[in-house]
């Protein structure tokens, strides 16, 4: 028979350097031992989710640890295939973020509310720059309730389907809609409160 | 505004493919309605301009936990056919030679955040079935014949709750009300230990166990900042 003896994994990983693969194959890959598909997969959603957490608990060593720990979970087996691998990542990763959130405790989350009013994102020279309206969206989605503020995120920011939303929040897909219509409706209430 | 008025606003903003046909055709030949279509989208492409201060950890974070979480336990092999549990007060037995030291296993999430608890509790489990018991990881599965061992280590003097983290339910209303338990290993089940598994299996569980200064007032509610939790996702064969 004509052939030639591989390591392990190794047709996996020339796999890897081709084409872009889904969330799923990719995963699929690293179970067989294929670190860079991990790589690739994290690489695909670390930004995007870190924001979210970001967003939600509006601190960086919380939101970073958010993410590690979603990942973990999925690495670990806490995903097998059927269902959508985002619904189910961003699920893992709002699930932590409220209990994050649950453990700031009151008078943290004041805090941040006040801070969210009176400074920026990052740094203070990127604070400096960023504009008065950044500022301001960002504080009115602050002050939000966390299920509208998360209704928001998932769908505007993250660009999840109203399906996916409804499947993070546990909640069906015409309550996404009323819900984001509402949440849209505090926004704006927020917005014209605070000129 | 009218029933109708309001259930139109629950669609304006969406995305073109959210929309259903109807609703597609419904802007198409409304111009008001599509202008207010327009307003609600720019004020999501708004909130979509919202970013982070941080692109996120490195890949390496990730890969270093799981690695960690990988270590054999202290002192332990894996079961033979020998080491069947047969009973469950020899399953507490096995289960403290089993699962690894308490002071081993920590996550930065458990004690974060200015005012949160100086208390760790860690939740670990080993399944039993017929061929023995072992240990068990986040995301394992159980098969059709195993139960599950639960143990908790605490570092503190504290009330211990142990529910399903989404639903909030206790495990068993009737053994997992909140306990006192002192700092160190506490097997579930008061007085012997016990095993467990769901009336209906779904597909995952994800089993909390929760450690209070005070016994919390609704066990099966919002514990509070005060109370520090520690989980386990467990697969259920079916």
């Amino acid at each position: 028979m004509n052939g030639r003896c591989e390591p392990p994994g190794s047709v996996l990983r020339l796999a890897s350097a081709s084409a872009p693969r889904d969330d799923t194959a990719l995963l699929a890959a690293w179970r067989e031992g294929d670190e860079r598909a991990f790589r690739a997969l994290f690489d695909r959603h670390r930004t995007r989710i870190t924001s979210y957490a970001w967003q939600m608990v509006r601190r960086q060593e919380v939101a970073e640890e958010i993410c590690t720990e979603a990942f973990c979970r999925v690495l670990e087996g806490a995903w097998s295939p059927g269902g959508s691998f985002r619904s189910f990542l961003y699920t893992v990763v709002h699930r932590l973020c409220l209990d994050a959130i649950r453990k700031q405790g009151r008078k943290q989350r004041a805090l941040i509310r006040l801070r969210a009013g009176t400074a920026g994102t990052g740094t203070p020279e990127a604070a400096a720059e960023e504009s008065q309206d950044r500022r301001r969206l960002q504080a009115a989605m602050t002050r939000l309730p966390e299920q509208h503020r998360a209704t928001l995120l998932l769908y505007y920011q993250q660009e999840l389907s109203s399906q996916e939303v409804a499947a993070v929040l546990g909640i069906a897909d015409h309550q996404v809609r009323s819900r984001l219509s509402y949440a849209r409706k505090l926004l704006r209430k927020e917005l014209t409160d605070d000129p | 505004m009218t029933h109708e008025e309001v259930a139109m606003s629950h669609w304006l903003g969406l995305r073109p493919e959210d929309l259903t046909e109807s609703e597609r055709e419904a802007l198409a030949g409304d111009p008001v309605l599509a202008e207010r279509h327009a307003e609600e989208l720019a004020l999501g492409a708004e909130v979509a301009t919202l970013d982070a201060p941080t692109e996120g950890p490195e890949a390496d974070r990730v890969l270093a936990r799981l690695e960690a979480r990988k270590q054999p336990p202290r002192g332990g092999g894996r079961a033979g056919p020998a080491g069947l549990a047969v009973g469950l007060g020899l399953a507490a037995a096995v289960l403290l030679t089993w699962l690894p030291a308490g002071e081993e296993e920590t996550s930065p999430m458990r004690d974060r955040g200015p005012g949160a608890s100086p208390a760790t509790v860690v939740l670990r489990a080993a399944a039993e079935g017929p061929r023995g018991l072992r240990v068990l990881r986040s995301g394992d599965i159980i098969g059709l014949e195993e139960r599950v061992v639960f143990e908790v280590w605490t570092s503190s003097e504290g009330f211990l709750v142990l529910r399903d983290a989404d639903s909030r339910a206790l495990l068993d209303p009737e053994r997992t009300a909140p306990w006192s338990a002192s700092a160190g290993r506490h097997p579930f089940g008061r007085p012997a230990p016990l095993s467990w598994r769901p009336d209906v299996a779904t597909d995952t569980t994800l089993v909390q166990v929760a450690w209070c200064p005070e016994p919390p007032a609704d066990p099966a509610g919002d514990l509070g900042a005060a109370c520090v939790t520690s989980e386990l996702a467990l697969r259920w064969e079916r």
